[in-house]
């Protein structure tokens, strides 16, 4: 007998603070921000595994949660081997190569740990859903033309899946019949084509591949970033929190958090929509791009994000693209909510659940 | 000054002059308490013009104490006033004797109280202690500072109001947790909890202050965090959580009487064993809560707690499946099974066996029934009731029920949104003398009934209420009306009808289903459809 009802728990790692939420079926019952001592966020990030998890099963005790209701526990998915998207059951192998940090260290690689972990003391299994490092790209997309240069699949896998499913419910299809363009405007953008729940070709935000993003430079003619690297006198390391960090919108309004953005636009509305209009030019443009990798065979386009949340930015790329297909707009993204629909898929049947080797 | 202590005769006539200039009061008394010698200062302190041959030191000071000195040989420093002018004086008595050590007199040091204060303050930091606490006592710091002869002898402001506040009783209680927090020499942390309205305990804090191991007072404070109402209503849900999810904390078993106390003590030791342990207790004691606090308060607490019918368990085709089942899902944790009716002692074999062989589970039994040997096969006898606990009956802790019902009321009112502060006292008599044959959970039950037949205005339950309810209860099986669906009405009456038949056969759920010509199974599914509870016997 299958059941009706399944609860959750969701594990989400961040620098100084986990955010662990509870879901029965996709509805959150509470989500907590469980604060780190000092002392431990100045540990490395894998020191920090076996305090976290204490930290979140006495949060949970002492809300009262009786932890034989919980059926699985799931948490974001770290930097691991470029693998296809879905949900996977944390393995043995899955441990070994983010204890070992084999694809670089984040915080977010304590995500499949802890609800490891943490499932082990309860009985039940471990999951995480679509991890940064999804790679569904075809080999094609993958050239430069430096041939010994391959472009890599580093994107908002989760946020933009989840989109795509919720985008196609809406659309009464299926996410695995549809052809989708979906551009996820946060701190950095990445706008990616999914062709049948495969996304087959995604720009590189981090890597400064595409539009210019809250805090990111995007792409830079090549001659240009040449001659800065070396005129500017910055090492390696500077040089890449610059274009990281410190440039795109931030650069040109000259401030600091997403929260200005909001002030600013307020008090100086035309400052602020002149550069919405350079990204939404850019955003727009990545959307052309990328719709023609389908030959223009675009079922919708979405826009999801926090940017997504400026009506004026949606407005002007709808203006541009709306020749390629109806564009729907999904503000901020909830990590927590794309997770536990993630798990809940498969334990529901609905979806199998994917091994990792 | 304790070192003009040994001033003999001698120095006394050779430093005439030194003690006329020093900045005391300076008298020599001799056996009789006679003056024999007095200063400048002195002469001017006591207001005499310079004739002493008449004066004693009695006429002096009120209370002199030079009698004690002269006994004990041991200075004295105390507060005196003196007879003449009323002033206040420090003085210090000192004994003085011969090179033999043969008392010949005492000598006394005089100084006006005013000038002490003032050395006082400007060798010590007395006014910015003082300064600090009438801040204090301004600010939102609620404290209360007692002395030894239990006089209070500062509290901030509004320390009184905001204690009456919450009881017209808490004097008292205040008083003894300063009592017992000087008597025993220990910090005391209590919280005072007015039964009748849960949102309103506080907690006080008594700590005794001591110097040099000498008990100087004690200082009391309000648990600021404690009187936080965010805080209380934090506790509060973190409480209907419990209650909804049934994860039961020791705090969550109500009651007094020495009885629970037991059970609970008994509940604090068995937790961090690992042997199989009974609960034993007539339905609705509350076993399977019971049970919950022991594997909460087990070095287990952070793996599951499972709970398991085993006499559905045992009547089931596969029963070492399902033993597997349990196993795999509870490991590490605890399982509970309860026994609503005798196995068979094939089945008690069996379960005989899965217990020895397993270490990674911690089993607890819950059993309503009494426990006559023969039912049992000895083995399994023997390591059931080896450690057992048992629960009260409701009727043998009559007075726990004024506790209990202040709880469940405040449970009650939120769940309802009701307003009931107050049971009436003949209410709470009356119920103390009933049977209570479901227990706690027939005493809820009771409760919410009339809870839900109160008005939003009602604020105390009175004997008549009761009645009138009672009267409906006996009626209750023809409580249909007219304005009802007919299958709600199919529902309620069938509801009530298995209600009747549990409580005829003393909720055994065998006898019951046989009387209803129907098998237990579907009854328990019957039981579970309608919400009645199945007691967790």
């Amino acid at each position: 007998m299958t059941k009706k009802i399944y609860r959750i728990l969701v594990i989400n790692p961040l620098v100084e603070s986990t955010r662990i939420a509870l879901f029965e079926n996709d509805e959150c019952l509470y989500e907590q921000l469980v604060v780190l001592t000092d002392v431990c966020v100045a540990k490395g990030i894998i020191a920090q595994r076996d305090e976290r998890k204490r930290n979140i099963m006495d949060s949970i005790q002492s809300i009262g949660i009786d932890i034989s209701t919980i059926d699985a526990v799931c948490g974001s998915g770290g930097l691991l081997r470029p693998i296809e998207g879905g949900t996977y059951q944390v393995n043995e192998q899955m441990v070994k190569d983010l204890n070992d940090s084999i694809n670089g260290t984040h915080v977010s690689n304590l995500g499949a740990l802890l609800a490891f972990d943490i499932a082990n003391e309860w009985n039940v299994n471990a999951y995480i859903v679509d991890p940064v490092v999804v790679d569904e790209m075809l080999d094609i997309a993958k050239k430069t033309g430096i041939p010994s240069i391959e472009r890599k699949s580093i994107f908002h896998a989760l946020n933009q899946k989840s989109v795509g499913r919720s985008l196609a419910s809406q659309l009464h299809a299926t996410y695995e019949d549809l052809c989708l363009v979906i551009a996820h405007m946060g701190g950095g953008i990445t706008v990616g084509v999914h062709q049948y729940g495969q996304v087959i070709d995604v720009n590189n935000g981090f890597d400064g591949d595409g539009p210019f993003s809250f805090e990111r430079a995007g792409s830079i003619p090549n001659k240009d970033l040449i001659q800065l690297s070396f005129d500017s006198g910055m090492s390696k390391e500077a040089l890449q929190h610059q274009l990281i960090n410190k440039s795109g919108i931030k650069a040109y309004l000259d401030i600091e958090r997403s929260a200005d953005l909001k002030i600013l636009l307020r008090s100086q509305p035309e400052k602020v929509k002149e550069v919405f209009d350079i990204l939404a030019y850019q955003v727009a443009k990545e959307i052309g791009k990328m719709s023609t990798v389908v030959s223009g065979n675009v079922n919708a386009i979405a826009l999801t994000g926090d940017l997504a949340g400026y009506d004026y930015l949606n407005q002007k790329i709808i203006e541009q693209v709306s020749w390629i297909a109806d564009t729907y707009v999904f503000p901020g993204e909830n990590v927590m909510l794309a997770l536990a629909r993630g798990t809940l898929r498969v334990l529901q049947g609905i979806e199998k659940v994917k091994q990792y080797n | 000054m304790q070192g003009v202590m040994k001033i003999t005769a001698n120095i006394l006539d050779r430093y005439d002059h030194l003690f006329h200039n020093l900045p005391v009061g300076l008298l020599l008394v001799d056996k009789n308490d006679k003056i024999n010698y007095l200063n400048k200062i002195a002469l001017d302190i006591f207001d005499l013009d310079g004739d002493i041959s008449t004066v004693s030191i009695n006429g002096l000071l009120e209370n002199a104490s030079t009698t004690d000195v002269k006994q004990m040989h041991d200075p004295i420093e105390k507060r005196d006033i003196t007879k003449r002018n009323r002033k206040q004086v420090v003085t210090l008595y000192s004994p003085y004797l011969s090179e033999q050590g043969e008392l010949l007199g005492v000598v006394i040091l005089v100084e006006p109280l005013s000038l002490f204060h003032e050395r006082v303050s400007q060798l010590t930091n007395i006014d910015l202690v003082q300064g600090v606490l009438q801040e204090l006592r301004n600010s939102h710091a609620k404290f209360r500072v007692v002395l030894v002869d239990h006089s209070e002898w500062l509290s901030s402001e509004d320390w009184w109001d905001e204690l009456h506040a919450i009881s017209r009783h808490a004097d008292k209680w205040v008083h003894k947790l300063a009592e017992i927090a000087m008597e025993s020499r220990r910090e005391i942390k209590e919280t005072f909890e007015d039964n009748k309205v849960m949102s309103n305990h506080i907690e006080i804090i008594s700590k005794p202050i001591q110097k040099y191991g000498k008990l100087i007072g004690c200082v009391q404070f309000l648990n600021a965090d404690k009187l936080n109402k965010s805080e209380q209503e934090l506790q509060f849900a973190k409480k209907i959580i419990r209650t909804l999810e049934k994860t039961y904390q020791i705090d969550d078993i109500i009651g007094e009487s020495p009885a629970i106390n037991i059970a609970r003590e008994h509940a604090k030791l068995y937790a961090k064993m690992e042997t199989p342990l009974l609960i034993r207790g007539e339905m609705g004691t509350g076993k399977y809560m019971l049970a919950r606090v022991i594997h909460t308060l087990s070095d287990r607490y952070s793996h599951p707690f499972i709970r398991c019918n085993f006499s559905a368990l045992a009547n089931s085709n596969n029963m070492s499946m399902e033993l597997e089942h349990v196993l795999r899902s509870g490991r590490n944790g605890t399982v509970y099974f309860y026994m609503d009716e005798i196995i068979e002692k094939e089945k008690q074999g069996q379960l005989l066996s899965f217990v020895d062989n397993i270490e990674e589970l911690r089993v607890i039994f819950g059993c309503s029934q009494g426990l006559l040997s023969e039912h049992w096969k000895d083995s399994f006898y023997n390591m059931i009731q080896r450690y057992q606990i048992t629960l009260p009956a409701l009727r043998e802790r009559q007075e726990d029920i004024s506790l209990l019902v202040g709880t469940l009321l405040a449970k009650l009112n939120r769940r309802y949104h009701t307003n009931i502060s107050k049971i009436d006292k003949e209410v709470i008599e009356y119920w103390k003398k009933c049977e209570w044959p479901g227990n706690i959970a027939q005493l809820e039950r009771t409760l919410e009934n009339l809870v839900l037949e109160a008005d939003a205005f009602t604020h105390v339950i009175t004997k008549e209420q009761l009645e009138k309810d009672d009267s409906k209860e006996t009626r209750h099986l023809h409580r249909a009306s007219s304005h009802m669906p007919l299958q709600t009405a199919i529902d309620q009456f069938e509801k009530d009808y298995i209600m009747l038949a549990l409580q005829q056969h003393d909720f055994n759920k065998t006898k019951t289903a046989k009387s209803l010509g129907i098998s237990v199974r579907n009854l328990y599914y019957k039981m579970d459809k309608y919400k009645i509870d199945r007691g967790a016997p």
